[in-house]
């Protein structure tokens, strides 16, 4: 497609169009602009700065591309030995029919795939044609609620795929791309065109159960994961072999035991003998579910209750161990190995859930919110039992490491971090990148600089490499002020002398959450 | 094929000996409408009680081949009254709603009022409504 075309959609009825007929984002939603204080010149950026809610904006057609030709260098060139596909998904269409979603949350995944080939780089991206996304598309309005939506006018959704948005992550799987959400099914994805074949269904019994955004990947090729089904009182944990075959599937019970009290839990972390999971007192209330609330707004923030941390023994999941933390709310973990002693993790640690309950409400609004949160490394004792934590870093998400370092020691950490302007342009988003020596402290930084909001950046090894740094890191973000989603090739050992290679799309995505590289 | 209950088989008789009295009766043309494979079968169910809904507590079943993706099926004539309907596919022919570990269905599956229920099925209430003379109704059944 040709970009005036795209830009005119963005910035006229195409994009945001839904938000402002239906007054979402028009009823006042919009911070203060200028302050007193603030020179002419700062005020007049200022006053533009409210075009990062672009990252929030809507994606009306089913897919869009553009071709290497069509696709602008700003920087560098590909490394010659870069070659294969990042896929990225995210929440890309907020509304329908007038109405816009209430939460970052809620909207239908569209897969955005950056191809690196001899031919240069190219982007595609379509939406996941989900039930939801195809039966609300025939109708032309919202049908189903979302995470965070829901209301007497939305149906009621027969199971928790019939509201799958399929809008988390994706990753490769037996020649396929899985599409992922967290309530629900995957979604089977041919990487070929990015069609949708249909939802995964690894076995009779496992049909339907929740198949947790963040799958970690082990040394023998084998794929974890997990999943919690509101009102069950069970911990799913997957188990599938290399072989892409389903190894073995559970549901266990939940620390507690019976129905009722669910964590919100979004990611864990494998170990070389362990499952671990951040349980934060974050639970959902049944009650509440039926009362009509949305599954976000049925579960109760507990300020007196303890975060959990739950090991569970990979060769005997019914061999588990429960540790008591602080109150805290987490997303994300970064890496996490253990020895004899103990088990070790990082995670981005947040001292309460408001910033799934007020960060991710407030900037649909288009509010400048912002969810402080701190990366701390987590201990285990295996023998006494106790739990330490230490702070390691600042605000920041999205962590990656090197893959092979999955599950095992690591020494280096990448994440979004803030950036020098985000204070002043109020961008509820970041704009650095950090990589983070574990064992000097040191950590070191690329800024894309106002305007400019960092999207996950994740770890290529270097094909050939055997280090931890000998690899590439890749990323994309959205320049808000140009209306255009970049992406960036760092090396992975000097992150701060800028990238290797840099390009500009001829649009603006809306802001994804996570992805995954295919090596050619 | 239909398989009745006995107590459906009595009512049809006490219906025709008492067509003359003031007995009324309700004939209801259902329509299914499934989004899944139009394979295998569906399993019909009145519940005329909420004892026993949605499971083994239903006063009338039938079972009919899947032939369309949208089909009517013709009820056996009831007592006119107040009842719930619940229908499955049976695609894998064991004449069960196949359900996942934590019970879920794994199987087309609808309600009438197309009630649905919160993490679980809906209840009698929601799904029952007055059923009385020639009468059409839709379920449309998700998977």
């Amino acid at each position: 497609m040709n970009r005036r075309d795209f830009l005119r959609c963005a910035a006229g009825t195409g994009i945001l169009g839904s938000a402002t007929s239906s007054g979402a984002l028009a009823a006042g939603g919009w911070f203060p602009i200028a302050t007193s204080t603030a020179a002419s010149g700062e005020a007049s950026v200022a006053a533009l700065d409210e075009r990062w809610t672009l990252g929030l904006s809507s994606v009306t057609r089913d897919s869009l591309g553009a071709a290497s030709g069509e696709i602008e260098i700003l920087h560098g060139r590909i490394p010659a030995t870069l070659r294969g596909t990042l896929y990225r998904n995210g929440p890309a269409r907020h509304g329908r029919g007038g109405r816009r979603y209430t939460h970052w949350f809620d909207g239908d995944g569209m897969l955005q795939e950056f191809r690196f080939d001899d031919a240069g780089l190219s982007h595609r991206g379509r939406f996941v044609q989900t039930r939801k996304y195809r039966e609300e598309s025939r109708a032309g309005h919202l049908l189903y609620p979302g995470f965070g939506t829901r209301d007497a006018s939305l149906r009621q959704p027969a199971s928790a795929d019939a509201m799958n948005p399929a809008n988390i992550s994706v990753i490769a799987h037996d020649g396929e791309l899985l599409a992922l959400w967290e309530g629900g099914s995957a979604h089977r994805v041919d990487p070929r065109d990015l069609s949708t074949i249909g939802r995964q269904r690894w076995s009779e019994a496992s049909a339907g159960l929740p198949f947790s955004a963040h799958p970690k990947r082990d040394r023998d090729g084998s794929l974890w994961n997990f999943g919690i089904a509101p009102g069950s009182g069970r911990l799913v944990i997957w188990h599938i072999g290399a072989d892409a075959a389903l190894r073995q599937v559970r549901a266990l019970p939940l620390p507690g035991g019976g129905a009722g009290g669910e964590p919100m839990v979004h990611d864990f972390a494998i170990t070389a003998r362990h499952l671990v999971f951040l349980l934060p007192p974050f639970e959902f209330s049944a009650a509440a579910y039926a009362d009509g609330a949305s599954f976000l707004d049925s579960h109760r923030w507990r300020a007196d209750g303890a975060m959990r941390a739950l090991l569970v023994d990979k060769a005997d999941w019914d061999r588990q161990r429960l540790f008591e933390l602080p109150a805290g709310f987490v997303f994300h973990t970064g890496g996490a190995w253990d020895d004899r002693d103990a088990v070790y993790l990082d995670y981005q640690r947040y001292a309460d859930a408001s910033v799934v309950t007020g960060y991710a409400r407030q900037i649909m609004r288009g509010e400048p919110a912002r969810a402080d949160n701190r990366a701390v490394q987590l201990r285990l004792d295996l023998r006494g039992g106790g739990a330490q934590e230490m702070k390691i870093g600042g605000h920041g998400e999205f962590p990656r490491l090197h893959p092979r370092h999955i599950g095992r020691r690591y020494r280096y950490r990448y994440a979004l971090a803030d950036g020098a302007a985000d204070a002043a342009t109020r961008q509820p988003f970041f704009s650095a990148i950090e990589a983070r020596d574990l064992r000097s402290a040191i950590a070191l930084r690329y800024d894309y600089g106002a305007g400019i909001a960092a999207e996950e950046h994740i770890v290529v090894p270097r094909p050939g490499g055997s280090g931890e740094r000998d690899a590439w890191l890749l990323g994309t973000a959205l320049d808000w002020r140009r209306g255009r989603t970049l992406i960036s090739v760092f090396d992975a050992a000097a992150v701060d002398a800028g990238p290797l290679f840099q390009a500009a799309l001829p649009y603006a995505l809306p802001l994804g959450f996570h992805g995954n590289f295919v090596t050619a | 094929m239909t398989i009745r209950h006995k107590a459906a088989a009595l009512l049809s008789a006490l219906l025709a000996t008492t067509a003359a009295s003031r007995v009324l009766a309700a004939e209801v043309d259902l329509q299914i409408h499934s989004s899944g494979p139009t394979s295998g079968s569906y399993y019909i169910a009145v519940h005329e009680y909420a004892d026993g809904f949605p499971g083994d507590g239903a006063t009338t079943q039938l079972r009919v081949a899947v032939g369309a993706s949208e089909q009517s099926v013709r009820l056996p004539v009831l007592a006119d009254g107040r009842y719930a309907i619940a229908v499955f596919q049976d695609l894998d022919g064991d004449g069960e709603l196949d359900t996942n570990l934590l019970g879920m269905p794994t199987e087309p599956h609808g309600f009438s009022r197309d009630a649905r229920g919160n993490l679980g099925p809906p209840s009698f209430e929601d799904a029952a409504l007055h059923l009385a003379g020639a009468q059409r109704l839709t379920i449309r059944l998700a998977d």
